[in-house]
């Protein structure tokens, strides 16, 4: 992707914010990746009864709990099996997606 | 509700992408069949991606009954109403829903026919049918020996026919489960159904017991369903494997008689799963090419043998991701991205999907599946390290842990779809 490329989408990703189905920082598309989520943690991740909801949490301790969960480092139910299935940059396009919702 | 859909396409306007799309007028007409998980996933998520499409739905049934969390109305641990949904929630959504089954489609021209002869055409269709029952496989089963044998492996009234039949046999009963050959329809299905029975004979009606007859040797999740067997339920759960002719051959509804090749027993209740296929409608269209389940495209589910013809769900050839309804509400809602992506003139682009399949071996038992799946060109494949079962040896916390999600999850999803 020319940078040029890349900063006009992150240029729309920013105007867009969460509704946009284009690709945020990192290449990784936070928007697609994060439909995969809401099965469990509400739409949008605004949560589901006993699961947290992940919307409007800060992207950081988002991305530290996931890759906290992908290392072993923070126990867990499901989390632990299937948060070491992303790549870096996914868990931080994750993770910056659901700290732009509306909680 | 048109005040609503108005309102969330004003709004869609308003962003600048999205303006010449809504530009061009009426969008391109795109017919779904079926509205369970997958197919009413794909509606959710294509009205959302693409507000210009008209959508028609055709669905045979009045009210949706979910095979998942069925099982616990067989164990009696809630009522039929749990699993049953309206479709009202759905439909309101601005859809145009046609009225009655479809009883026939032809590929080449997309049409689908109704049982009052209706045609509906599309530019695409989306065939999100399940699985059909192939009674023909066991000597002497067929839709009318089901009302004495339920299978209970399409929710709705055979959940309640069984569970009927469970509570009206006497103590000291038996059981019968006949497990088919997979591919079937949720796989470790069978054995949460067998944990939530005993479950219900330990406390109702202790003397009984529950024989299963079973085509597989192994199964999923089998050591986490065995552990727990043998901490809840032990001395009540007899199982015949494959090997050693578990496979049922025969039954018999006047006698209550089900036939191995080794052995016939007599049961009180004889709950019979069928070997299963892709649902009729994509069958006797030909869309499994005659094996049985429907070749598809693993990045846009289309079909492989009919251009326009998109197949989600238990109907579908899904590489590694197994028949269950959180899968198939992954790949409606990937479909229906790779859908408007198509239609904007793009091409669909490889997702990450996720199943997490729960069981319930007891109310607070809970355990899991829970894997990530990448689409490539090649097929879809489970990443590795990473995924796999709850480890075996877990606590009781975990298992309740479990339960607790499980439930969050049902209602969770299932709010989302026809809430």
């Amino acid at each position: 992707m020319s940078g040029h490329h890349r900063l006009a989408i992150a240029t729309l990703a920013v105007a867009l914010g969460p509704l946009s189905a284009l690709a945020g920082p990192g290449d990784a598309d936070g928007a697609a990746l994060a439909v995969a989520c809401f099965s469990c943690h509400g739409p949008e991740g605004r949560g589901g009864g006993e699961i947290p909801a992940l919307a409007g949490r800060d992207a950081g301790e988002i991305a530290r709990q996931l890759s906290g969960y992908a290392d072993g480092s923070i126990p867990g139910t499901i989390m632990p099996r299937l948060a070491p299935s992303y790549t870096g940059a996914e868990v931080t396009a994750l993770a910056d997606w659901f700290a732009e919702v509306a909680p | 509700m048109k005040m609503q859909r108005r309102t969330f396409v004003a709004s869609l306007a308003a962003l600048p992408l999205a303006a010449p799309a809504l530009a061009r007028g009426a969008g391109p007409r795109v017919t779904v069949v079926g509205a369970g998980y997958g197919g009413a996933s794909f509606i959710r998520t294509l009205r959302r991606l693409a507000p210009e499409v008209e959508i028609t739905v055709i669905e045979q049934t009045p009210r949706f009954h979910s095979c998942p969390f069925s099982n616990g109305v067989i164990g009696g641990l809630w009522d039929g109403d749990r699993i049953s949904f309206e479709y009202d929630g759905l439909a309101s959504t601005g859809t145009r829903w046609a009225s009655g089954a479809a009883v026939g489609f032809d590929p080449a021209t997309r049409e689908v026919t109704l049982e009052g002869g209706e045609v509906v055409t599309g530019d695409y269709v989306l065939l999100s049918p399940g699985i059909s029952l192939n009674f023909a496989a066991i000597d002497g089963y067929s839709p009318e020996a089901a009302e004495a044998m339920p299978h209970a492996w399409q929710a709705g009234s055979q959940t309640g026919l069984l569970r009927r039949q469970l509570v009206e046999m006497e103590d000291g009963g038996t059981v019968v489960v006949a497990i088919p050959r997979p591919p079937f329809r949720c796989p470790p299905g069978p054995y949460e159904r067998i944990s939530l029975i005993a479950h219900y004979l330990k406390a109702a009606k202790p003397a009984s017991k529950i024989i299963v007859l079973d085509a597989q040797d192994g199964f999923s999740k089998q050591g986490l369903f065995e552990e727990c067997w043998a901490a809840l339920y032990p001395g009540l759960i007899e199982r015949i494997p494959g090997a050693e002719s578990g496979e049922v051959e025969a039954v018999d509804p006047a006698t209550m008689r089900v036939s191995t090749a080794f052995d016939d027993i007599t049961a009180d209740v004889a709950n019979v799963i069928p070997p299963q296929r892709a649902g009729a409608l994509a069958l006797d269209a030909g869309l499994d090419g005659g094996i049985g389940w429907c070749p598809v495209d693993p990045v846009s589910f289309e079909s492989t043998l009919a251009p326009g013809v998109f197949i989600i769900g238990d109907a579908a050839i899904m590489g590694e991701m197994p028949k269950s309804g959180f899968s198939a509400a992954q790949q409606g809602s990937a479909c229906a991205a790779a859908l408007a992506a198509r239609i904007a003139g793009d091409d669909p682009a490889p997702r990450k999907l996720i199943n997490t399949c729960y069981s319930l071996a007891a109310p607070d038992w809970g355990f899991s599946v829970a894997d990530v799946y990448a689409q490539t060109a090649d097929g879809i494949a489970a990443i590795r390290p990473g995924g796999g079962t709850t480890p075996l040896g877990a606590d009781a916390d975990t298992h309740a842990a479990e339960a607790r999600y499980a439930n969050s999850w049902f209602d969770t999803l299932t709010s989302q779809l026809w809430g």
